[in-house]
């Protein structure tokens, strides 16, 4: 029975309020920005979303104002800068931001693929972010030292952009891998439900070459293009004019200017990218 | 300039003390490092904690059966059809002469994965109102203090140093396994040491054409063991040697029953006598080998 | 009694019947009835179930080898036909998570909870006979529907008291379970004369259906420890000539499902040396 769907149908999966993880790596790669544009499109409000090193994707939602909070270890474009929509944002206080450290937020993903409640965990011991994480201690068993217990990350959905997949949802592992391709795994398999959006659907020969396995996958979305403005390796980079001439510009500018951005880019563009 | 590790094994074997905890890779019938156990055997080291892989083979049995460990874990030895339990493993669980660290493959994971993670232990949901956290004092009921839910800790387990076999390496000690590499990419992370042995060296070009095949990355030392499995499998360089393993359990059992003389005679000719790989290779023998290396067609 | 089907195929089939269309299956290797059982009921009423083979060197998914014991002699043939590859402790996770519906276990003794026993016989401590323990704790806690048989129904597998408890059975009122975020334990146990579930409120082993031309005294007599009795005793109906024709034919030619019965298991293991013989002399 093929996984295979249309994106609308898709992101209408995703209820509001939903606890959302994107895929994607280095500071404008593989990021399933046309699923995030869908949902913009569909209105969903209040998304609770997590990433590790949160992006375009993140910062598109934000501007979009279909953000309740953020958890990630790090929120930004990387070498492009820091995300722009976040940046004017934030101050209203409008949404919520979970900050986790680095190997935080791996762990907790981590005790949910692991399929455990918690894992003892070191870093970041006695930072203000664990408190503000209501994160418990733990004492081992064993040597008596104390530890985090960070908690299985719960999460409702996991989206990722990825160059091959079937229509039964095995994805083909990257000949060239690039920044944190596994991370787009871990989210798939901690998440209830994942979507996959593939820049082609094709069967997957090579039984040693899968990364995820169909079982993982609830949907596929055939997305040739899917993450454009950020790139997909090796088959295009990132368009970094649209970037810095269009999206940046717009989202400094303001919410009337966003907004205008929105209009073009989302709401008139009908899933073309 | 990056330094290569290939080195010999009896470099590698030097460097081993009685008393340690080693770890062999492979799972089951497959890719165990025998040419390393053999030299174990032959170099008469004592009390060694040895840790098998989730589903350990007759490697660990072999061991135990020459005197040489203390202490074993994992969840089980076995060949399967060929012998269900490691005869060695049965005597030594059964007169209670060697310690048995009580696992199932879950529990054994996540003794590894906490050394691998730097963590004293991890919890694990198993075990609880079993025998095995009765006898394993080792594993400690707690209270979740994020569910409130039962669980079990699982210290972690951090060998010494850890041995296995792959098919393919490059000479700065990048191991890649013919299929999924069974649980040995966790017992690399948990251990201080990783010496592979692999059947072929071939270039760094040829890895980094396939960079996710890699499944032990950086070993501290890779050597070139031609037949480095045998009687075990390598996936698509040779079969299972089920003759050997069936002279091998038929004399353990005569050992178990009380004749160790069969037994004494096999170690003589497979491990004390040959000198070399290359001297072991010539006491099976050309025809047998050629046999084992057809890995093609299956029964249609 | 006049039958045209053997026990061992009475077993397969009526441990087929406990998948359903759509199941995921851990299925370890060398346990040829099980193997059975579930090609059989993938070439029946669930063609749309999913497994891991946890292979004696590959562990993988969808082989798409009709019989099982195909890979027993060619282990690479799991590489080939297989959907994906997939690791060890990958599976295990995968476990762990809660995605297995299903996985067979034979085990040396059961007790009236279901609990078993993979590991000793005798004193754990000086046991007089150590067996092979594996995966049995972590699936009798995390599996949907555990499914239990033992091919001899005696009082040496079904035992008043386990000599070792490898992995826990159900609990009374679920109660153990339920503070352990567990699913709700071991679904059936077949046996070759009947098949029995679990009473919901105390846990304990009850008789389900019985095996045509068995009657309840010899179950209850040969049984060791105290079985609840149904109000009205069920049959098993008896394997369907689809049925039996897809296991003799497609599923397990060679019938190595034979391998886990003590009267079978030599002329099944020769069958098992013949093939391989023969496959090393096409080679």
């Amino acid at each position: 029975m093929s996984k295979v769907v249309p994106l609308a149908e898709a992101a209408r999966s995703v209820g509001d309020g939903a606890r959302i993880a994107f895929g994607g790596g280095g500071g404008m790669m593989r990021r399933p920005m046309s699923f995030c544009r869908e949902l913009i499109r569909q209105g969903v409000k209040d998304l609770n979303v997590f990433q590790f090193l949160a992006g375009l994707e993140t910062d598109l939602l934000i501007g979009a104002r279909a953000v309740a909070s953020t958890n990630a270890a790090y929120l930004g474009l990387l070498e492009y800068g820091p995300a722009p929509n976040f940046s004017r944002i934030v101050p209203e206080g409008s949404f919520k931001v979970n900050e986790y450290s680095e190997f935080l937020l791996i762990a907790v993903l981590r005790a949910a693929d692991m399929g455990i409640p918690f894992l003892p965990w070191k870093t970041p011991w006695k930072s203000d972010l664990a408190k503000n994480l209501g994160i418990k201690t733990i004492v081992d068993p064993y040597g008596g030292g104390e530890y985090l217990a960070a908690p299985a990350c719960q999460l409702d959905f996991a989206v990722i952009q990825v160059k091959r997949a079937d229509q039964d949802g095995y994805v083909h592992a990257p000949d060239e891998p690039d920044l944190i391709y596994d991370f787009d795994y871990l989210i798939a398999r901690a998440a209830k439900t994942t979507i996959v959006c593939a820049e082609e659907i094709a069967p997957v020969e090579d039984p040693a070459k899968v990364a995820l396995i169909g079982a993982e996958v609830t949907y596929v979305v055939e997305a040739p293009g899917g993450a454009w403005p950020t790139g997909m390796h090796p088959l295009y980079s990132p368009d970094i004019k649209h970037l810095n001439e269009v999206y940046i510009k717009a989202s400094q500018s303001g919410d009337e200017a966003f907004q205008e951005y929105l209009e073009e880019y989302v709401r008139n563009s009908t899933g073309k990218v | 300039m990056r330094a290569p590790v290939t080195t010999t094994l009896q470099e590698e074997l030097d460097r081993l003390e009685d008393g340690m905890t080693i770890a062999f890779g492979g799972f089951n019938t497959a890719s165990h490092p025998m040419a390393v156990v053999r030299g174990i055997v032959k170099k008469g080291l004592r009390n060694l904690t040895v840790v098998g892989s989730a589903i350990s083979g007759l490697d660990l049995d072999l061991l135990i059966g020459a005197g040489a460990v203390n202490e074993v874990v994992t969840s089980s030895v076995t060949a399967e059809v060929l012998a269900s339990v490691g005869p060695f493993y049965r005597e030594a669980a059964e007169s209670g002469s060697i310690d048995i660290w009580e696992c199932d493959e879950g529990i054994f994971y996540a003794a590894i994965r906490a050394a691998g993670q730097g963590l004293p232990f991890n919890p694990w949901k198993a075990g609880i109102g079993t025998s095995i956290v009765e006898l394993n004092k080792k594993l400690v009921p707690f209270t979740c203090p994020v569910t409130g839910q039962q669980l079990i800790a699982v210290p972690a387990i951090n060998p010494d140093v850890f041995f296995t076999h792959v098919e393919r390496a490059d000479r700065y000690g990048l191991g890649q396994h013919t299929g999924s590499g069974y649980g040995d990419r966790a017992i690399h992370r948990a251990s201080k040491r990783t010496v592979i042995t692999t059947e072929a060296l071939i270039s760094n070009e040829e890895i980094r054409r396939n960079p996710l095949m890699t499944s032990i990355a950086y070993a501290d030392a890779v050597v070139r063991v031609p037949w480095g499995a045998h009687p075990f499998s390598s996936p698509g360089c040779y079969r299972v040697d089920e003759e050997f393993i069936k002279e091998y359990v038929s004399v353990a059992n005569q050992a178990r029953k009380g004749d160790r003389s069969a037994f004494a005679e096999w170690l003589q000719h497979y491990v004390f006598e040959p000198e070399t790989q290359a001297d072991y290779l010539e006491t099976l023998g050309q025809e047998r080998l050629l046999d084992l290396g057809d890995v093609t067609e299956a029964i249609s | 009694m006049d039958k045209d089907y053997s026990i061992d195929e009475m077993m397969c089939v009526q441990m087929a019947r406990d998948i359903e269309d759509g199941d995921w299956v851990n299925h370890g290797a060398v346990v040829p009835l099980a193997g059975a059982a579930l090609m059989l009921a993938k070439n029946t009423h669930a063609p749309n179930l999913n497994f891991f083979y946890l292979g004696t060197v590959f562990n993988s998914i969808n082989p798409s080898e009709s019989d099982l014991a195909s890979m027993l002699i060619d282990p690479m043939l799991a590489y080939t036909s297989s959907r994906a590859l997939i690791s060890h402790h990958d599976i295990v996770n995968w476990t762990a998570r809660g995605g297995c519906d299903i996985q067979f276990l034979r085990p040396l003794q059961v007790d009236c909870l279901g609990s078993v026993n993979v590991s000793v016989i005798g004193d754990p401590e000086k046991p007089k006979a150590r067996f092979h323990g594996i995966a049995v704790a972590d699936v009798m806690i995390t599996c949907r529907k555990p499914v239990l048989y033992v091919t001899e129904h005696n009082h040496r597998t079904l035992v008043k008291e386990l000599s070792f408890c490898t992995g826990l059975g159900r609990t009374e009122n679920g109660d153990w379970r339920r503070r352990m975020h567990a699913c709700d334990g071991p679904f059936h146990i077949h046996t070759p004369l009947c098949v029995l579930d679990f009473e919901p409120v105390s846990g304990r082993a009850r008789l389900h259906r019985l095996n045509p031309g068995v009657s309840v005294e010899e179950v209850i007599a040969k049984t060791g420890f105290e079985l609840l009795l149904p109000d009205e005793t069920q049959e098993s109906s008896p394997p369907t000539t689809e049925e039996l024709r897809v296991l003799r034919e497609i599923v397990d030619p060679h019938a190595t499902r034979q391998l886990e019965f003590k009267e079978t298991r030599a002329a099944a293991n020769e069958r098992i040396e013949q093939l391989k013989r023969a496959r090393a002399e096409r080679a």
